[in-house]
């Protein structure tokens, strides 16, 4: 008495179904091509107000100054997937790179072992926060707003509050060094960009990131080690911001314990626009890669045009306003019926 | 019934609505009178909440009449419906867990100080807030504080308070939907109780329920649709399961609990006192191959909590499990899946599926994560084979009779049954032995639990052992092959099929005999 019903086997490779599920896959497309859209149409607008803008070197400044931003949005998606949040991005760079640089300055450590020394400081924050978040169940906004503090004021001590400065060349190429036309940093974030959205999209470990935010219960009990996946995201995010502090510093050439305070909002924003939910589940690297992309380009747009950096603070919070407007919109117009 | 007449509260004719592919109402006729308890019956998909959306303002319908009191009516907002006494109290209580049950109750209609105060600033009398609160609650019967907050109620309390909150505004139809889904036995006595009365004083309710043995105790008439028509509207004394039953799925069921003939193997599955402090106490029991064992008793009686301590979801802190001739330690879901069972929670939505996840990603969780089964899934790096996932779950849908368009659409928009299949198929795809099933057919359609117990029985018939909790005591006596009491955290009696029935279970899931 089963009705059997011929089901149309849908052949495809990859990825959970990673904006929302129950939008059509050609609304998605159209969704997703909104933001692009609006990058676009920015790039339009700004490349006939400034005959700068489109020049090659514009372009890769953009880039440059967007690859910061980058690798923090890149750890930020993968913690927001899961449905945590990491608030201790922008500390975690100014430790990385304080403690690079007093190691490489002061007890003359090696670049390499420094740079070594100043990720492994990201990690190690970031495994705390995470365990703090799993096996002491106290709330990632928490642990994390907690290792934000401890991590800024251990930069401030380390750098005594000054600047630390006498960094050698050797670790000045990572900021500043170019291979071909292209600055490292960009070579750099690209590289991790392309590795983590393989990660989240192909992997059993991607899977999971998903799982967790989508249900953690459900994924418990499918056997996914939901407080593993926790750690593991929170010390990529660590490892990640760290990565994008020592390149600050580099490009800085100094060793500073003030870098980075703005970035959490930004790395958030840049996650929010670009279609990751905050309520765990849905969320891509190409989506936050777009956002970050589209806050870079209004800041250096803007930049070009001479307007004010009070009033770019101005610009970005509307903007952030209207990428949500237009996923409420989006998901008014897919979801909701029955 | 034709036309109608003085005492009709709500009535309806010629309803017809429909969505794109689909006619979700066709020519529907209805009429429900004061006082009067009106079952609606349907199996999912049926029209019944696309009907109630109709009464309630929610949809327009595309042709048809409504008259409420006899006067034709247009219901265009919820708004609307509401002005005119139609509540409905769903399923999720429209409360606010928070507050208390008289700032609830005074939600949008708080009495305000006179004056400037309470015109301009909406400065509340909280005195005669809970004064108001405390003659609703006493016009029902309640015993409840006013001052407690929503969230410390239990479900059977909360669902009262909706109740007096639909009526402390005037409700004179109300729309319940599945009332009972969450309540114990004595607390949906308490419930029909207050039904009683409030049919006494007038009010005329629509009552909806996928549990058919109840409209017999509290409806007066049922009407049942099917594929959007209504099939019939009878007085409830020329009514019967059967005859309901047939008039809802269109075929007359032979089984209600078809069963697979199966033949019994070596033991699967050997609990040997198994304990859980203050929840579980010395549980031993076994499952052989080719058998369905009941596990039943009250709500509370630590039948979930043995499901879960065998999975490994609360570990149990002492005792033995042994699977296939092997003692096994279970200490995390992840063991229970390397060792071959499986577990369907009574709660699917949260526990038993991501609900954004594709029917593919939810087929393809468990395998990826079983010592049994990841290597066909994974490629060196960690990637999952998408592809062979796709064929897989592809596979699945077609056995199982799933259906859904394609396996990569959402769990979320499936049907319950459905959903459930969804369920099985993860644990098929692990290769489990053992199955088990935590109130298997919960919130499922009648068409749609005869395929689930079918289900199960394939499973049996191919070889698995399966662990069935369920509350529904018919469901029970009709499917198990063995049956298991349990009482206070303990197993309290087994008995073979032949020897169970319902006065015997009820005796030993709820008094002091011991077996």
């Amino acid at each position: 008495m089963m009705q059997r019903e011929p089901v149309s086997s849908v052949v495809s490779s990859g990825a959970p179904n990673t904006r929302r599920a129950r939008a059509s896959p050609l609304l998605g497309w159209v969704r997703r091509g909104g933001t692009v859209l609006v990058v676009a149409l920015i790039w339009v607008v700004l490349a006939f107000m400034s005959p700068y803008f489109l020049t090659t070197s514009n372009v890769l400044n953009i880039l440059l100054q967007s690859s910061n931003l980058a690798l923090l949005t890149i750890g930020e998606t993968f913690v927001i997937i899961t449905a945590e949040i990491d608030l201790s991005l922008g500390s975690m760079e100014a430790l990385a790179g304080a403690l690079a640089a007093v190691l490489i300055v002061k007890i003359h450590m090696p670049v390499t072992l420094a740079v070594a020394m100043g990720l492994v400081a990201g990690l190690v924050s970031g495994v705390i926060s995470g365990v703090a978040t799993t096996r002491v169940r106290i709330p990632s906004f928490i642990s994390t707003l907690a290792m934000l503090s401890i991590a800024s004021g251990a930069a401030l001590i380390m750098t005594g509050g000054t600047s630390v400065y006498g960094l050698p060349a050797a670790f000045q190429f990572m900021g500043q060094g170019f291979i071909g036309p292209i600055p490292v940093p960009v070579l750099i974030a690209l590289v991790i960009a392309a590795a983590c959205h393989f990660v989240l999209k192909y992997t059993r470990f991607g899977l999971d990131v998903y799982a967790v935010g989508g249900g953690a219960e459900a994924a418990r009990l499918a056997g996914v080690n939901v407080e593993r996946v926790k750690i593991a995201v929170l010390a990529l995010s660590g490892v990640l911001a760290a990565s994008g502090g020592l390149i600050l510093t580099s490009r800085l050439n100094s060793g500073q314990g003030t870098i980075g305070s703005a970035d959490l909002l930004m790395a958030i924003a840049a996650v929010v626009i670009g279609g990751t939910s905050l309520m765990g589940g849905i969320g891509s690297i190409t989506g936050s890669l777009i956002g970050v992309l589209l806050i870079g380009t209004i800041t250096d747009g803007l930049d070009l045009l001479a307007v004010s950096a009070f009033w770019q603070q101005v610009a970005i919070g509307a903007i952030i306003l209207a990428a949500v407007l237009i996923d409420q919109l989006g998901k008014r117009a897919t979801g909701g019926s029955r | 019934m034709d036309g109608p007449s003085e005492n009709t509260s709500l009535s309806a004719s010629g309803i017809c609505k429909g969505f794109p592919g689909v006619r979700a109402l066709d020519s529907v006729d209805f009429d429900l009178l004061h006082g009067e308890v009106h079952a609606l019956l349907g199996e999912n998909g049926a029209g019944k909440s696309t009907l109630v959306k109709i009464f309630t303002g929610v949809y327009q319908p595309d042709a048809g009449s409504l008259r409420i009191d006899g006067r034709d009516m247009s219901l265009r907002t919820p708004a609307e419906a509401f002005q005119h006494g139609i509540s409905v109290i769903h399923q999720e209580l429209d409360l606010i867990p928070t507050l208390t049950v008289a700032q609830n109750l005074a939600l949008g209609r708080a009495p305000v100080v006179s004056g400037i105060w309470g015109q301009r600033f909406g400065v509340v009398r909280w005195t005669k807030a809970r004064q108001d609160a405390r003659a609703n609650l006493d016009d029902l019967g309640v015993d409840v504080d006013p001052d407690t907050l929503v969230a410390d109620l239990g479900i059977s309390q909360a669902q009262l308070i909706a109740i007096a909150k639909a009526l402390s505004r005037d409700a004179r139809i109300l729309i319940m939907d599945e009332p009972t889904s969450a309540l114990s036995a004595s607390e949906v006595d308490e419930l029909f109780h207050r039904v009683r009365r409030l049919k006494a004083r007038g009010v005329s309710i629509i009552y909806i329920t996928h549990k058919l043995e109840e409209i017999f105790r509290i409806a007066d008439r049922v009407t049942v649709l099917r594929d959007g028509h209504r099939i019939a509207t009878l007085p409830i004394s020329e009514a019967n399961i059967d005859r309901l039953i047939s008039m809802m799925v269109g075929r007359s069921l032979a089984e209600r609990y078809p069963r697979a003939a199966t033949t019994l193997g070596d033991t699967v599955l050997n609990v040997k006192h198994l304990n859980r402090r203050g929840i579980l106490h010395d549980i031993s029991f076994d499952v052989r191959s080719g058998e369905i064992v009941g596990i039943a008793g009250l709500v509370g009686s630590g039948r979930t909590s043995l499901a879960r301590a065998l999975f490994g979801a609360d570990p149990a802190d002492s005792g033995e499990i042994v699977l296939d001739g092997r003692s096994v330690v279970i200490a995390s879901p992840q063991d229970a899946i390397n060792t071959g069972l499986a577990l369907l929670t009574e709660d699917r939505r949260r526990q038993g599926l991501i609900l954004e996840f594709a029917i593919r990603e939810n087929i393809v969780l468990p395998p990826v994560h079983s010592r049994e089964t990841n290597r066909q899934y994974l490629g060196r790096l960690g990637t999952v084979d998408y592809r062979r996932a796709t064929k897989v779950a592809s596979g699945f849908v077609r056995s199982l009779a799933i259906k859904a368009p394609s396996v990569m659409h959402p769990a979320r928009s499936l049907s319950g049954g459905n959903q459930q299949k969804v369920v099985v198929a993860k644990w098929l795809a692990t290769k489990a032995r053992v199955f088990i099933f935590d109130e298997p057919t919960r919130g499922i359609d009648v068409g749609a639990k005869a395929e689930i117990y079918r289900l199960m029985g394939q499973l049996a018939a191919g070889g698995a052992g399966i662990i069935m909790i369920s509350s529904e005591v018919e469901e029970i006596l009709a499917i198990s092959t063995r049956i298991l009491v349990m009482r206070e955290g303990r197993i309290v009696a087994a008995l073979p099929h032949a020897a169970a029935n319902k006065e015997v279970l009820l005796r030993y899931a709820a008094t002091e005999v011991e077996a």
